[in-house]
């Protein structure tokens, strides 16, 4: 067989995000002076983070083709909520650890419920998730009763509002987890197996590959990563509450889907998740300089998100 | 010369390129009026991208077509309709949730005068070409019900819907058995003699003399010629294609069997498909499993390997009892199952080469959860090499193979799986002559390695060749056991249908 050079626009296909993500910061440098500054883009670094941790979890969920993780913003609440009264100021650092751990067995039981409902009960995901995420906001209300909580020990003030080399604790653990989860995703057997079960659940069975099991460590890391985030998140508003996280499922949706993380499953990677993180804040972050009204950058975002979808079948069929 | 008004078709130096790959390049072919033209090549000739930038699913990237001595640019695979050509692709385009008539029929439902889809008359025209086919599936069942066979069925009948002057048909015979092959052919003659032209694909080269009229070779891309079937020899035709000799002999000349058995089943029974069946292969033996579609091969071959379940009956792996299992638990106790539907059950078709080898046999290739990634990239290269895959890299996505190709991809993650027992359904699907002597030879190696070998194959000459022993299977249980290498074609027959054949 006879070979010929890989083409332009396959390499354009193949870095479209971080093409899209360099522009918008082209346009946003030249439409605003104050875009460029290292206290802005750390801002929204800062901002992005959260959002990049729970893309994360998204990603091993929809990588499995079980359909999105809906439920992750009520974890959030739930497990920050559950955490909370151990963390307030005061406590002892084994009842901070026993806090963090709770949430933790939290976080993992209800994306292990999840996983199980998807497939030994074989619903689809949609359905289940958004099931969880309305018994997660109940429940979460229930053990709050309108409570505010506040006021927590240093260490964990620490990890929302702290710094490591003048770079937000919030950054430096969205960057680590982005590598960590990129290396169990290429380099592990478990990662491999979640790529197999979500290109094709029956080839994987064939092959011998527990799809059971792996979908329901997809969705526990899934909750694991809303988790992390909601700890975070309740860190650096020092407060916790039962209302916390409603939009958050959606907008790490919004992020996967501009990252190139296909619905069907099996394609896609943490980086792309965390460009779609990055190009959704950004998008905020300059239509927040420009004084844009907001109603106006909610429909700026949604059509960025179908923009981008569009964008990528029109790549994947040029290439016919 | 031949006469201008018989020719339907023509296409001129036709070239197309895809990323990394020329798969044709100046190719002309001419068809004429009611004419069978075969088209033959090896896997990755480019026959199949010939006949998608026939029915418009791709475009030329330089060349020329004429319709009836027009030029045609044919646009899309509506376009391609509406000048009267049909397909029925290699690869299935049916839609699993729907039934067979709605397939059938997808896209261009008959309506009534409200603008309702005509369902009376839907189901009239479907059993009427249900009939002419003489195919006796229910219109009603789901596509996902429905064995592969059947589902190849179901594609020429859909391709019958609509009344074309130029029928082209990939593979069509690929998967089915001697019964529906020649209920096949005569669709095949009866359309001819309606004027209809036809485009066949194959790889069962007896077929040519058969039915063919015309052939035309195709080789790495371009036309190697094009021969009435009738004034050239089926040797040539294949050093044409290959270039070089391939022996049609059999190939398994000593049976390396031990007296050790790997394998036994003892009364199996799954309502209503399976009853009180039992076989057993022995180390180092090649066992075929021959039946006609629906004798319940397939269904047989996924209860044993823990995909179905069963009501009755024990499976013996080694000794070890592995009676309702899973596959993953049959994978450890040492066996493999290559399925016979490479699409749904076989390949991850949206991943590279190198990915799908590994997937079954992810053990050999991870230390302490870790992948090695060098190592799955070593094994991949062995394999390609070895099954002489052709493709730009091991990186290529198993989607844009040819389907010869895509069928040694699944050959070569089941030969890395390093069982003990191995069962084939179906194994040399779509496969070129060349490479299946090669892959008969592999299967021999195995053999004398001591790994028992269960070959489902509805290609009688396929068991002649390899087979030492043949189980025959009708109607859920097994008929008759033969020895491979004194049995003919007409006693396996025999046996299948259940009666005598003249
Ligand atoms: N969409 C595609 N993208 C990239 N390469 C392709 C695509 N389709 C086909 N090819 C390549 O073009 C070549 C010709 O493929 P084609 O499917 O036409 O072969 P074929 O003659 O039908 O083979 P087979 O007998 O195995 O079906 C192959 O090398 C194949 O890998
Ligand atoms: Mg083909």
């Amino acid at each position: 067989m006879k070979t010929t050079t890989r083409s332009l626009k396959e390499i354009i296909a193949k870095y479209s995000r971080i093409i899209i993500l360099c522009l918008i910061c082209l346009v946003l440098s030249i439409l605003s002076d104050k875009f460029f500054t290292y206290d802005n883009i750390i801002n929204v670094l800062r901002q992005g983070s959260l959002l990049i941790i729970m893309a994360i979890g998204m990603t091993f969920a929809m990588l499995l083709g079980k359909g999105v993780d809906l439920s992750i913003g009520s974890v959030v609440a739930l497990t920050s909520c559950v955490a909370a009264p151990y963390l307030t100021n005061g406590s002892s650092p084994q009842t901070v650890v026993f806090g963090l751990m709770l949430a933790a067995g939290v976080g993992v039981l209800v994306g292990t419920i999840n996983g199980m409902l998807i497939t030994y009960i074989k619903l689809p995901g949609f359905l289940v998730t958004f099931g969880m995420r309305e018994i997660a906001r109940g429940v979460v209300y229930l053990i709050m009763h309108g409570r505010i909580i506040s006021g927590f020990v240093p260490g964990i003030v620490f990890l929302g509002a702290g710094q490591i080399f003048s770079i937000p604790v919030p950054v430096v653990i969205a960057a680590f987890l982005t590598i960590a989860a990129s290396l169990v995703l290429k380099y592990t057997r478990f990662g491999r197996e979640v790529y197999i079960v979500g290109a094709n659940t029956n080839a994987a069975r064939f092959s011998g590959i527990h799809v059971n099991a792996s979908v329901m460590k997809g969705f526990a890391i899934s909750s694991l990563c809303a988790t992390l985030a909601g700890i975070v998140y309740i860190a650096r508003l020092n407060t916790a509450e039962a209302i916390i996280g409603g939009q958050f499922a959606l907008q790490a949706i919004g992020a996967v889907a501009i990252g190139g993380i296909s619905f069907d499953g099996g394609i896609g990677n943490p980086f792309g998740a965390v460009i779609g993180a990055l190009i959704l804040t950004l998008l905020t972050n300059g239509m927040n300089l420009l004084n844009v009204a907001s109603e106006w950058q909610t429909f700026v975002n949604g059509s960025i998100i179908i923009l981008a979808v569009v964008l990528d079948r029109y790549l994947i069929k040029t290439t016919r | 010369m031949e006469n201008n008004s018989q020719v339907l078709l023509r296409a001129e130096a036709i070239c197309k390129y895809f990323p990394g790959v020329k798969a044709l390049d100046n190719v002309s072919f001419t068809l004429n009026r009611s004419e069978v033209h075969v088209l033959l090549g090896e896997n990755g000739a480019g026959k199949s991208t010939l006949m998608k930038i026939f029915s418009g699913l791709y475009m030329v990237d330089a060349g020329s077509i004429w319709l009836e001595g027009q030029l045609v640019n044919i646009k899309n695979p509506k376009h391609s309709q509406e000048l009267g050509i049909s397909i029925i692709y290699q690869e299935f385009n049916l839609i699993p949730h729907l039934s067979v008539v709605q397939n059938m029929f997808l896209g261009h439902e008959p309506v009534d005068s409200y603008g309702f889809i005509d369902i009376r008359n839907m189901r009239e025209k479907a059993r009427e070409i249900m009939d002419f086919l003489k195919v006796d599936i229910s219109l009603d069942a789901k596509i996902n019900t429905l064995g592969i066979a059947h589902m190849q069925l179901v594609e020429v009948a859909k391709a019958l819907t609509v009344n074309s002057r130029i029928l082209i048909m990939d593979e069509p015979t690929a998967t089915l058995s001697s019964k529906e092959i020649n209920n096949l052919f005569e669709t095949i003659l009866k359309l001819k003699e309606k004027g209809v032209s036809i485009i066949y694909i194959s790889h069962r080269l007896q077929e040519i003399k058969q039915i063919g009229d015309r052939v035309t070779v195709l080789r790495d891309g371009n036309t190697v010629g094009t021969h009435d079937v009738d004034k050239i020899e089926l040797d040539e035709l294949i050093h044409l294609m290959v270039g070089r000799k391939i022996s049609q002999h059999r190939i398994r000349l000593v049976n390396t069997a031990v007296d050790e058995i790997v394998f036994a089943v003892d009364g199996l029974g799954q309502k209503p498909k399976l009853q009180n069946v039992n076989l057993h292969v022995r180390k180092g033996e090649i066992v075929a499993l021959a039946g006609l579609v629906g004798a319940g091969r397939t269904e047989l071959m996924h209860a044993v390997f823990g995909i179905d379940t069963y009501d009755t009956g024990k499976v013996v792996l080694r000794g070890k009892d592995i009676t309702r299992n899973t596959p993953r638990k049959a994978i450890k106790a040492g066996m493999g199952l290559l399925p016979e539907s490479r699409k749904e059950n076989g390949l991850c078709l949206i991943q590279p080469i190198r990915e799908n080898i590994t997937h079954s046999g992810l053990k050999r290739i991870t230390r302490f959860g870790i992948l090695s990634l060098k190592k799955e990239r070593e094994f991949a290269q062995t394999y390609i090499k070895q099954l002489n895959i052709s493709c730009p890299g091991m990186n290529q996505t198993v989607k844009y193979l040819s389907g010869g190709n895509q069928q040694k991809v699944v050959l070569g993650k089941w030969l890395f799986t390093q069982c003990d027992f191995l069962i084939f359904d179906e194994p040399t699907r779509g496969i070129d002559v060349g490479a299946r002597n090669e892959i008969y030879n592999l299967m021999n190696a195995l053999a004398a390695e001591g790994v028992g070998i269960l070959m489902v194959s509805s290609d009688l000459l396929e068991i002649l060749t390899i087979a030492d022993r043949v189980y025959v299977m009708r109607e859920g249980t097994i008929a008759k056991e033969l020895n491979g290498s004194l049995t003919t074609q007409e006693e396996i027959i025999t046996y299948a249908t259940g009666r005598k054949i003249e």
